[in-house]
């Protein structure tokens, strides 16, 4: 194989198997979100991030140079920026001065964090992708208070594929892939959620999940749920679909909502899920030609209401967020990529145009 | 209406039909327009090319007259430690980039170009694959070379293949009916070894050739990793190399029957293979994952004056090439899974090639080429290990004319080409593909080219050229591979329009007993450039979604000064534009391609003891990325050197040399660090 294609490949291919970047947190934070948007942006080989201006539509760009390949979080005060595969490291901004770099710390070269969630200012919880434990750092040094061990729900190549976290109360709610290493990261046999004491720093339940890879998991403020998206496989349009996981009860309560009727594939990398109401929603999808659409559901029903974005040629919807009243969609369309803003209870565009961010947008963090 | 069929694979109302007729009119156009211009019967005459060491002009023949070429005699620097990648890199119009050490990885830009937009020829085949576009020039060793030809910007007619930025000839040595030999046996640092040996002569009634060549390195030189953390010099370190050893072994053959009647046949075998570590970015090293190639090249090629049509010649070659490489990461270190994979590509093909002079003022080349490719892959890990072959057949029809006139003064060469591509996929791009049915594909394409040089007074000489060239998708690029990459079957090649305008002069001044300088302003305009772009979140599929410019210019000089003081030096200037509807990257600077780049030797010589020389070689900042974010700083290299030599024969020679002599540290890609310092000792002995 060409090193030429190795570099070309770890630019762009990192997201074969990753989590999506969208929504998440949900648990208490003593120093809730004001509403701020923060762009994750990148063209696969260079990454940045903006500030997004909703009211104005417009964007203050490439503010800072960042792994190509990163998702953010809030917690408490502060922007957790994860650099994911081969960044391998945590950037920490301010919520007052996101423009400036509080600090960087690295979480182990190769092992490919994830996701991250803050319990306070000394403690927090990190996914890594490539190894088979939960990382514990103090996540204002990345100081390491220790490890939880994740090895008894791998698969058989040994490492389990931990990606994205909710919190409720004192629990941390991992989603575990358990995909097979050898073979193109196909999904195993089962997928699970793995549920963390925050007290004891130990793993007190495992809920099988109905469907395969887990790929997002939101906490819906409307019904207190955690959903999650379990795409299957990404070559199978029929095999996923939308979860329910009662976090009060460690249950899992089946698909209600799949893949056959939402019409494509649930997407992988950044792409979550933004809810309207309790039933109402916005989702990516994806068809078997690659084909990207934004659709809305209803999980009251279990039906696909709308195609509110039409399917375009190849992969252009990124990823979506709530903000307020708004739905923010990243859009990568190669001539003009952008932000555009929906209303989210009418599915009506506000934007007349995207919003120009500078390189394309994959993913939001609401500070 | 019924179609009808002129030419295989063409009907009338096909597009291709009307290139067809006008390649024929063309071919009949430069045929007869001489004689209607009054063009005198004047024997052709040989091409007088500028080398690039010696700055005499020799009656040496290349294959484009009115080119810009370089020519690069390997045994003028056989004192040294050198390889192909690094000697190319010294000349005008080229950038190397590389992955590490200088065992283990070049790969050439001409005039801006892409690297797989440069082809590269070993002895007349074409090196560069249907499956990957970019040839490793690490991989051929220098020892075997008797001549390298750098066509800058133009593709001569007379070769069964082109390339939009340029083609890179290499030539291994000769056979020859006289005995003589040689060794050259190197180390230096980073335990890094060269063994070189040939030797020639006649046995029986056969001329031979045997060359052994052999390398190795551990490659374990010192980088300050910033542990993937830019923001935080905190967690800094030097550290070492890890993982980097390389070692490879060359074993070259020719058999020749000597010139007899006008016919000489010839038989190449060239082996090669190599193990290296694949250490991967500075910050995350893996510790274990490797790759091993073996390379056969066979080849047999008949040169036949005496024609039953007088002055007629014709060069017939057949050739086989098989190329094998293995990938191995079993513990996913390199960042995609674990990998154990196997890929294999066998390529046969042939090309007669007439010379025939026209009417005493023309020089006619037609060329024909047959080329068959097929690739396969095996994934090792997985239950279903065999992925369906992909194949391509090519035919190439080329037209090269050299026409004199003005008592020879001006010479104009134009060339037209016609070329025919049938590729196909098996089937199943990857068992987790939607699309299971067989592809094939048909493309008709066309090249051609317009030169001119003039002598404008004795040794100085105008030249230019117009061309336009193309470069069909890859493999990679057509079919994908096993999951991650998706095919676009309907891809258009990559075409370009190069045009370069200058002048050469060589003369003498006094105490300068040699004076050389060439211009050349050039200009490319690329056009449907491929780039792979992220069609899903686990995919990515390759599109002609990219345009590009690059203008520029070079000047190459040189000089020597009464018997002691050599001086060898270029500079190239480029200015590259991207030029796609991308919105994040148009207007930007292409990545990789530096805007000024210089090269500069001194070499103060005793006759009868040694030399002592300084080669200077900065290049100027560049970007890495597209989006042009990443931008490596300028850079100045200093190598320096001492040979002594045995009395007025000048052999053996021992040299010993530092390069890098101030330890600049920098990246030609990132993540990937390029050594610092380093110091070599060569022997080298011919007889």
């Amino acid at each position: 194989m060409r090193k030429g294609f190795f570099v070309f490949l770890l630019g762009l291919l990192f997201i074969i198997a990753s989590c999506g970047g969208g929504g998440g947190g949900g648990g208490n934070q003593p120093q809730p979100p004001q509403g701020n948007v923060l762009v994750i942006t990148s063209d696969y080989s260079t990454g940045s991030y903006s500030i997004l201006d909703t009211e104005n539509m417009s964007s203050t760009n490439n503010i800072n140079i960042i792994h190509s390949d990163s998702m953010g979080r809030y917690f408490n005060g502060k922007i957790y920026i994860i650099e994911r595969l081969e960044g391998d490291a945590i950037i920490v901004l301010d919520q007052n001065d996101p423009t400036t770099i509080v600090t960087q710390y690295s979480v182990g070269n190769g092992t490919n964090p994830q996701d991250i969630n803050v319990i306070d200012q000394n403690k927090a919880y990190i996914t890594l992708y490539g190894t088979n434990y939960l990382l514990i750092v103090n996540p204002s040094t990345g100081a390491e208070l220790g490890r939880i061990d994740f090895s008894p729900l791998a698969d058989a190549d040994g490492i389990p594929e931990m990606c994205e976290m909710v919190r409720y109360g004192d629990y941390i709610f991992v989603a575990v892939q358990r995909l097979d290493r050898n073979n193109w990261f196909a999904p195993t046999d089962k997928s699970y959620v793995a549920v963390i004491d925050t007290k004891s720093d130990s793993i007190v339940n495992v809920i099988e999940l109905t469907g395969l890879n887990p790929i997002f998991m939101q906490y819906n403020e409307f019904t207190q749920k955690i959903l999650v998206g379990e795409a299957g496989s990404f070559f199978d349009l029929t095999d996923g679909g939308i979860e329910t996981i009662d976090p009060r009860t460690f249950s899992a309560e089946g698909f209600v909502i799949t893949e056959s009727t939402l019409g494509g594939q649930i997407s992988g990398a950044f792409c979550g899920i933004a809810m309207a109401d309790a039933n109402m929603g916005y989702i990516i999808i994806m068809d078997e030609s690659w084909n990207t659409a934004l659709v809305s559901f209803d999980l009251s029903t279990g039906n696909k209401l709308a195609d509110i974005d039409a399917p375009s040629n190849g992969f252009i919807h990124n990823d979506i967020i709530r903000v307020g009243d708004k739905l923010l969609l990243a859009y990568r369309e190669e001539t003009n990529p952008g932000v555009r803003i929906f209303n989210i209870n009418t599915a009506t565009e506000i934007t007349p145009n995207p919003i120009n961010t500078g390189l394309p947008p994959i993913t939001f963090v609401i500070y | 209406m019924k179609k009808k069929h002129l030419l295989p694979g063409l009907s009338l109302k096909e597009p291709g039909f009307l290139m067809k007729k006008f390649i024929i009119f063309f071919i009949l156009a430069f045929l007869f327009i001489p004689s209607i211009l009054g063009a005198e019967e004047v024997i052709p005459l040989k091409q007088i090319q500028v080398e690039a060491e010696s700055i005499q002009q020799k009656e040496e023949t290349t294959a484009d007259l009115s080119s810009y070429t370089t020519i690069i005699y390997p045994d003028k620097y056989k004192e040294k430690a050198r390889n192909v990648a690094e000697l190319l890199s010294e000349s005008v119009g080229i950038h190397l980039r590389r992955f590490g050490i200088a065992n283990k990885g070049g790969y050439i830009s001409i005039r801006g170009s892409s690297t797989e937009q440069v082809t590269v020829m070993l002895d007349g085949v074409v090196l560069n694959s249907a499956r990957y576009s970019s040839v490793n020039l690490a991989d051929i060793p220098l020892d075997q070379i008797e001549r390298i030809e750098i066509y800058r910007g133009t593709s001569p007619g007379k070769f069964s293949a082109i390339g939009m930025g340029g083609v890179i000839n290499i030539i291994t040595k000769k056979a020859k009916s006289k005995s003589r030999g040689g060794v050259r046996l190197s180390y230096g640092s980073f335990n890094t070894f060269h063994l070189g040996i040939f030797e020639s002569g006649r046995i029986g009634k056969l001329d031979q050739l045997i060359s052994l060549s052999s390398d190795h390195t551990d490659g374990d030189f010192p980088f300050k990793d910033n542990n993937a953390t830019p923001f935080n010099p905190d967690d800094d370190r030097i550290t070492h190399r890890k993982n980097n050893k390389l070692t490879s072994g060359s074993l070259l053959l020719k058999l020749s029957t000597p010139q007899k009647g006008g016919k000489r046949l010839t038989i190449i075998e060239h082996l090669f293979m190599k193990k290296e570590g694949v250490p991967g970015i500075g910050s995350n090293q893996s510790k274990h994952a490797y790759l091993t190639s073996f390379r056969n090249l066979f080849n047999i090629k008949l040169s036949n004056d005496k024609l039953p049509i007088p002055r007629l010649g014709m060069d017939t070659e057949f050739y086989y090439l098989y190329l094998t490489e293995k990938f191995n990461d079993r513990y996913g270190e390199i960042g995609i899974g674990n990998q154990l994979n196997r890929n294999q590509t066998d390529t046969i093909g042939g090309n007669i090639i007439f010379t025939y002079p026209w009417k005493n003022y023309q020089l006619i080349t037609f060329l024909m080429g047959v080329k068959w490719e097929r690739f396969k892959a095996w994934d090792l890990l997985a239950d279903e290990k065999e992925l369906d072959p992909q194949k391509r057949v090519s035919t190439t029809l080329s037209f090269d004319d050299e026409i004199y006139l003005m008592n020879n003064r001006l010479i104009l060469s134009p060339t037209i080409r016609y070329d025919f591509y049938h590729s196909e996929f098996g089937g199943i791009t990857s068992f987790h593909s939607f699309n299971t049915e067989s592809i094939s594909r048909n493309k008709h394409t066309w090249a051609a080219k317009f030169g001119a040089r003039y002598k404008l007074f004795n040794s100085f000489f105008l030249k230019s050229n117009i061309g336009r060239y193309y470069r069909m998708p890859s493999f990679y690029e057509l079919f994908g591979d096993r999951g991650t990459v998706v095919g676009n079957p309907e891809l258009k090649p990559e075409n370009s329009i190069n045009s370069d305008i200058g002048f050469v002069w060589e003369g003498s001044f006094r105490f300068f007993k040699r004076i050389f300088l060439e211009y050349a302003l050039f200009y490319h305009r690329y056009k449907d450039l491929i780039l792979f772009i992220q069609n899903s979140q686990t995919t990515v599929q390759a599109r002609n979604i990219s345009e590009a410019s690059v203008w520029g210019y070079e000047i190459s000089w040189g000089a020597d000064i009464l018997n002691f003081i050599k001086i060898r030096g270029n500079y190239t200037y480029q200015d590259s534009e991207d030029k796609s509807s991308i919105s994040y990257w148009k207007g930007n600077r292409l990545a990789g391609r530096p805007v000024h780049e210089i090269f500069n030797k001194v070499e103060f010589v005793w006759p009868d003891y040694g030399k002592l020389f300084y080669e200077l070689n900065f290049i100027g900042d560049y970007y890495l990325d597209r989006a042009n974010f990443y931008k490596v700083k300028e850079r100045t290299i200093h190598n320096i050197g001492i040979t002594a030599w045995y009395k007025k024969e000048r052999n053996p020679t021992l040299t010993f040399e530092i390069k890098n002599l101030t330890d600049e540290r920098s990246y030609d890609f990132l993540g990937y660090p390029l050594p610092g310092r380093a110091y070599y000792l060569t022997f080298n002995y011919t007889f």
